[in-house]
């Protein structure tokens, strides 16, 4: 199945959606578990409980006022709004493989998309990168997916990335409290990225935050002095092996503050190389779910 | 800053390599894309705004490393400041002053002197020997050092007193011990009477003591002389008064201070010869100053090549008349009788006294300008004995032998030296170490340490022993011969010293070039390796600073690896 999924074939699959499918699918064959029930927050009415039925959905306000077990049933239709933040900075398009993390963020963003559209949500559409590039409202239309997978297929990374004031535009476009989910690599100041989730945050949103890495960039691979030059800002640098060691601290640094302060504030954050399968971010973000 | 290996600094192309290397990694350095730099940035190891002064640093740096290492194999040196110190070693230096001479207080003087290289006026250098000059020689030498660029001009000059003027730019650092200020000028002799004239060559007016000796008479009177001017002065003589001398009032011995006459009726003089009965002859006499020991013999041989017929006359004067001594035969009497003896043993109680031989085609050194010195230096030496170890003393003492020449003992800071001739039998005198034994015991003896008497034996074929104080025989068989030859007294002055091109304790023959037919052995019996100048060892006048520029490149590395390890520092 992995290499089935692996992000390379992936990308030699011709459509966006064709991908985002099989991703999904592939997903869904990992954790045995159909997600097209039970994720909307829409409350339907009541049935028996059954043997076999999960005893986090037995009522137990009912039970309390009627000494009998009923299940809560759901509206799968649900009309929750889902904005796909995606970094389009010219750092994105680094890859050290044949994939680069622009690429392998289009296709998680396609994969989600596909994802929420079959459970009815509406998912809308955010590519930034010094500006607000790219911004789709949700729908849940086919014909919405279809042009969400046309975007994806067609944007190409560049420019440098300003996520405060682009994630503040964004927020003034969205009305209802929705889930907003960044992929990015994060390669810009700490303290932005923690300003941006903190004004999502305070406006009553979810956010799911994928920190897309290449593995060149968790894992330097570095054998000889070079001079690194900068994808956005075009700075040049010059490495020797023996800083290896010292980038590697500084980035792990770095995570692991995202990692601390999301926690605080209830954000998802979820680290993502490039090599690995797309499908698990899908089956972190349902695992998550099912928790909740 | 000089160099002794100089060849090294040929290494110094290679001081561009740093910056070749340098350029060639900088040209040659991939570039390549990535995301971001952020977190070098961050990171405390890539503080890249000071990759390029780092890179300029550790560049010097190397540069500087590889530098110091190229001139430390080099071989730097530092001049030390060294005064030049030119010491007359005349004749007349020998002048008692106290119980040291003056040439002894002039080498204390130069040893006071920080850093002082000494020169002897008589052209020695300072490795060498000082060998008695007149002081004719020396006035010269001092003179024209400036102008001499074979010598090196001095900075100080240690010379009697009023001995020389003052040169620019020289300390002249004045020995006390004599007045040569005064002079006898002409003497006349008329009727039983002596005119001296008599100059006072100061700038103040002086009173002196004149005193005419005579075999017969001893007579004083002193004189009053103008600065700067001369007196006549008369003394009467005795009819039987044959020859005599007049002798400024002096504490030294001053060869220019006294004058020797002969009243012009006096019959031929004789004067002892002893020696062998063909082919050499010797002539002997005390020679000391006033009032001090005698310590000084005068060895005069005197060849068959210097006929007696061409002495023209012999003068002396000898305070005790009693035991005057000198006798001169005529060049036909020559006396058949070998070995008799005239030397100071014969008449104890000399105080003064003084032997002039004129018109000797081969005069002693003493009276001679040659440098016998320059020519013995060309003298090739061979190592004949390894001296064993038992024998090695700490004294370092030094002896030499020759045919027809002193042999010299010498101990450290040279103040005592032995010399006594060997005659043509000493062409198989073989010395062992127990002879040089002696030899040292002897120096010891005149030190003062011990009064011995010994007796030992030369190799197989020789012995030499004391007889009494200040009278050594040597008894050398020869031919199952034994024949004594005399050990001359002490002689503190003059001799022939030539520089050993070794170090290495052992018995030496040195084949002469400067004296015909002599065989010389030198002896070093020091306990480690010594050359016989060491006493004043200045041959290092420079300091070798090669270790101060390893540790500086040292020191550099170990910088170059800090910065390259803690780029903040």
């Amino acid at each position: 199945m992995h290499t089935y999924l692996d992000p390379a074939v992936l990308s030699k699959l011709k459509t966006m959606e064709l991908r985002a499918r099989i991703i999904v699918e592939g997903a869904l064959i990992g954790i045995h578990r159909s997600p097209y029930h039970g994720f909307s927050t829409e409350f339907k009415d009541h049935r028996n409980y059954q043997a076999g039925d999960e005893l986090k959905r037995i009522d137990w306000k009912v039970y309390a006022r009627s000494n009998k077990f009923y299940t809560k049933q759901f509206e799968e239709e649900s009309n929750l709004n889902v904005y796909i933040v995606l970094d389009g900075s010219a750092s994105m398009k680094y890859t050290s493989t044949t994939l680069s993390k622009f690429e392998y963020a289009s296709y998680l963003a396609a994969s989600l998309s596909w994802l929420f559209m079959k459970q009815k949500d509406a998912v809308g559409l955010a590519i930034f990168d010094e500006k607000l590039s790219v911004f789709q409202p949700p729908a849940t239309t086919k014909s919405h997916l279809a042009r969400l997978m046309k975007i994806l297929d067609e944007s190409k990374p560049s420019n440098n990335t300003k996520i405060v004031s682009n994630i503040d535009t964004l927020l003034a476009q969205i009305k209802k409290r929705s889930l907003i989910i960044i992929l990015s690599d994060l390669l810009i100041p700490t303290a932005d990225i923690v300003k941006a989730v903190k004004n999502i945050s305070a406006r009553g949103n979810e956010v799911i935050i994928f920190h897309i890495l290449d593995d060149s960039e968790y894992k330097l691979k570095i054998n000889e002095s070079i001079i690194l030059k900068d994808i956005e800002t075009e700075a040049e640098i010059s490495v020797t092996p023996t800083l290896k060691s010292s980038y590697e601290k500084e980035l792990n640094k770095c995570i692991d503050l995202y990692k601390k302060t999301f926690r605080s504030r209830n954000v998802d954050y979820l680290l993502i190389r490039t090599s690995e399968p797309l499908e698990n971010a899908l089956i972190y973000y349902l695992a998550k779910h099912k928790q909740k | 800053m000089n160099f002794l290996t100089p060849n090294f600094l040929f290494w110094l192309f290679t001081l561009p390599i740093p910056f070749l290397i340098h350029l060639w990694h900088k040209k040659t350095t991939r570039r390549v894309l990535f995301s971001s730099t952020m977190f070098f940035r961050q990171s405390e190891q890539g503080k890249q705004s000071f990759k390029k002064p780092k890179d300029i640093l550790l560049l010097i740096l190397r540069t500087l490393i590889l530098l110091f290492i190229i001139l430390g194999f080099a071989n730097p040196t530092l001049n030390k400041k060294q005064n030049i110190v030119l010491l007359d070693d005349s004749y007349d230096m020998l002048t008692k002053n106290g119980k040291s001479t003056i040439f002894e207080l002039g080498l204390k003087e130069a040893h006071k002197i920080k850093g002082a290289k000494l020169v002897f006026a008589s052209g020695t250098k300072y490795n060498e020997y000082p060998k008695a000059t007149p002081s004719a020689k020396f006035q010269r030498f001092a003179f024209q050092s400036k102008t001499d660029t074979t010598r090196e001009y001095p900075d100080y000059i240690i010379t009697k007193l009023g001995k020389i003027s003052k040169l620019p730019n020289v300390k002249l650092i004045e020995i006390d011990g004599r007045d040569d200020n005064f002079s006898i000028d002409s003497l006349l002799i008329e009727n039983s009477k002596l005119f001296v004239k008599i100059t006072n060559h100061t700038s103040k007016s002086a009173e002196k003591i004149i005193t005419l000796f005579t075999k017969e008479t001893t007579l004083s009177a002193k004189v009053s002389i103008p600065a700067n001017s001369n007196t006549i002065t008369l003394f009467p003589l005795s009819e039987k008064a044959k020859y005599g001398s007049l002798q400024i009032e002096s504490d030294a011995l001053d060869i220019d201070n006294i004058k020797y006459f002969v009243v012009p009726s006096m019959p031929p003089l004789k004067v002892l010869i002893t020696g062998d009965t063909l082919n050499s002859f010797f002539i002997e006499n005390a020679l000391a100053p006033p009032g001090g020991n005698s310590k000084i013999t005068l060895s005069i041989n005197v060849t068959q090549a210097s006929s007696l017929k061409n002495i023209s006359s012999i003068l002396s004067n000898n305070a005790d008349a009693n035991n005057y001594d000198v006798i001169i035969f005529n060049g036909n009497s020559i006396p058949q009788t070998p070995h008799t003896i005239f030397a100071p043993s014969d008449a104890p109680t000399v105080k003064s006294g003084f032997l002039r031989l004129t018109n000797l085609t081969e005069m002693h050194p003493i009276f001679d300008d040659k440098d016998i010195l320059i020519e013995l230096k060309q003298a090739r030496f061979t190592r004949v004995a390894q001296l064993d170890s038992n024998l090695l003393r700490s004294s370092q003492i030094l002896a030499r032998f020759s045919n027809n020449s002193p042999a010299i003992v010498e101990l450290e800071n040279r103040n005592l030296w032995l010399a006594f001739p060997l005659n043509q039998f000493s062409d198989d005198f073989i010395i062992s170490p127990s002879f040089v034994l002696f030899m040292q015991r002897i120096v010891y003896w005149i030190a003062g340490k011990q009064i011995q008497k010994h007796n030992f034996i030369v190799g197989e074929k020789a012995s030499l022993k004391v007889e009494k104080s200040g009278t050594y025989l040597c008894n050398c068989i020869s031919d199952g011969q034994n024949k004594d030859y005399r050990l001359n007294s002490v002689i503190e002055s003059d001799g022939i010293y030539v520089s050993l091109p070794t170090e290495v304790p052992g018995i030496y023959e040195l084949q002469g070039v400067g004296v015909k037919d002599a065989m010389f052995f030198a002896v070093n019996i020091s306990n480690e390796f010594a050359s016989p100048s060491s006493a004043i060892d200045l041959s290092k006048n420079y300091v070798l600073i090669r270790n101060w520029f390893f540790w500086l490149a040292l020191i550099l590395m170990g910088l170059e690896m800090i910065i390259k390890t803690f780029p903040r520092v």
